[in-house]
């Protein structure tokens, strides 16, 4: 029987592994307060990008005062992330988050000491799909 | 399992009886399939695998992010739930099968959470850490090779994208050379434990294709590299001296053989022009055809030796 029990256990536990890696991430991301930073996209040269937007976030033009003591916590960030969209809107959207004329941005659900989560992506104020014409 | 020429073969050589090879013939049949029926097999669960991902993939748009994760976790019970019903009515291949099903969904769900959740990706190597990690403990539950097959792949492919920094090459053979000595530890003292004789397998052959690397690589230290590998092919010689390992040999003097024309061609310019390749291609023919010769030599060696 414990070697019956041995077993089920080895087999549900990468099924365990994932649940509680989802479980951690949408305690983290419930746990954030959502906060807007202006983006900056770039081309990263990526053999697999397509179905994804490559970002940068733009710092200076971010406003601080969302922060706490008005300090932009920018170690807190990584430097570049990405934004999965449909294949078909990726390129149009790319094009218009590294076009300088618009403003993006990405809504993050961001609490000190904990990994930011990006949530929305926003061209000129609308959601992503809004902008991309869905 | 066996082809019937091969037995033909042993039958002419006189090393088995009509008698034995009617048996053999007759357990392969009893034993069912064979390696084509299991590689169909296993072709079949990695196409459904695929399929899975696939269909989750061109159905973005129309599926919320909850409803995908709530698929992605019915499909990772249903395999689990499924290898240990299977187990437990004592139907172990399909149990094997299905652990295959759960490591390849395992990889699908992965990129399923990294997309739903935008995780940045930066760190490229790090959703294979997780998902080898992740289904580690299905090495542990399998009693056959299958999941090994693909486990070991991708373990070792996550060992050549991390090692990074000014001697990646040197750290990779240091590191598929010590899971070659695992593997072979595994083998022999855990026989229980299938992935040991895989680790062993393929750590080898990782090896083996790093170094083919490592020569192209470091071009102007062809001599030098053709010597130590030639002084590796004769310690190798000297240590599987057995006739079944005789294709370990013919790895190594393969490897040298390839070096060797390759330091060959770019010494006399032999890749530059049209004649040079067409004459390249002739000297690679006479190569292998020199290599195999050596190795049938080896192999009458090795029967007289027995």
């Amino acid at each position: 029987m414990l070697k019956k029990y041995g077993y089920a256990g080895l087999v549900f536990l990468p099924v365990m592994i994932m649940l509680a890696w989802v479980a951690t991430i949408e305690n983290e991301r419930y746990q954030g307060r959502e906060v807007v930073v202006r983006l900056q996209g770039y081309d990263p040269r990526d053999l697999l990008s397509g179905h994804y937007i490559s970002y940068r976030i733009n710092w200076d033009e971010t406003d601080c005062a969302q922060f706490e003591n008005g300090v932009c916590p920018r170690a807190a960030f990584e430097r570049q992330g990405r934004f999965y969209v449909p294949e078909d809107k990726a390129m149009m959207l790319d094009k218009a988050v590294r076009d300088s004329r618009n403003k993006a941005e990405m809504v993050f659900s961001y609490k000190r000491g904990i990994k930011p989560y990006a949530l929305k992506l926003l061209v000129n104020g609308k959601e992503w799909n809004a902008a991309a014409g869905r | 399992m066996f082809k019937a020429k091969q037995l033909d073969k042993l039958v002419k050589a006189e090393i088995i009886s009509d008698e034995q090879q009617k048996q053999i013939l007759a357990y392969d049949d009893g034993v069912g399939g064979g390696f084509v029926m299991r590689a169909l097999n296993l072709l079949g669960i990695f196409t459904i695998g695929i399929g899975v991902i696939s269909l989750v993939a061109s159905n973005w748009e129309y599926l919320g992010d909850n409803l995908k994760l709530i698929m992605m976790f019915v499909l990772l019970s249903g395999a689990a739930g499924m290898a240990v019903s299977n187990k437990l009515k004592g139907q172990d291949n399909k149990a094997e099968k299905w652990l295959v099903a759960l490591f390849l969904l395992v990889g699908a769900a992965i990129g399923l959470v990294i997309q739903v959740y935008h995780l940045s990706g930066n760190i490229y190597h790090l959703p294979f850490a997780f998902w080898w990690a992740a289904t580690l403990p299905l090495l542990f539950a399998a009693k056959k090779k299958y999941v090994a097959w693909f486990w070991m792949p991708l373990f070792l492919a996550w060992c050549a994208m991390y090692a990074g920094g000014r001697h990646w090459l040197e750290i990779l053979l240091a590191v598929y050379v010590t899971l070659f000595v695992s593997g072979w530890a595994l083998s022999k003292y855990k026989p229980d434990f299938a992935a040991g004789s895989v680790l062993q397998r393929d750590a080898f052959l990782a090896f083996y294709l790093v170094l083919a690397i490592y020569i192209l690589w470091y071009k102007f230290s062809h001599l030098v590299v053709s010597g130590v590998i030639l002084l590796m092919t004769s310690f190798v010689y000297q240590y599987f001296k057995e006739y079944r390992k005789v294709r370990l040999n013919i790895k190594f003097a393969g490897l040298w053989v390839f070096s060797l024309y390759i330091w060959l061609g770019d010494k006399i310019g032999l890749f530059g022009t049209g004649i040079g390749l067409i004459i390249s291609g002739a000297v690679l023919i006479a190569l292998v055809k020199g290599v195999s010769k050596w190795s049938k030599l080896v192999k009458k060696e090795e029967k007289k030796d027995a």
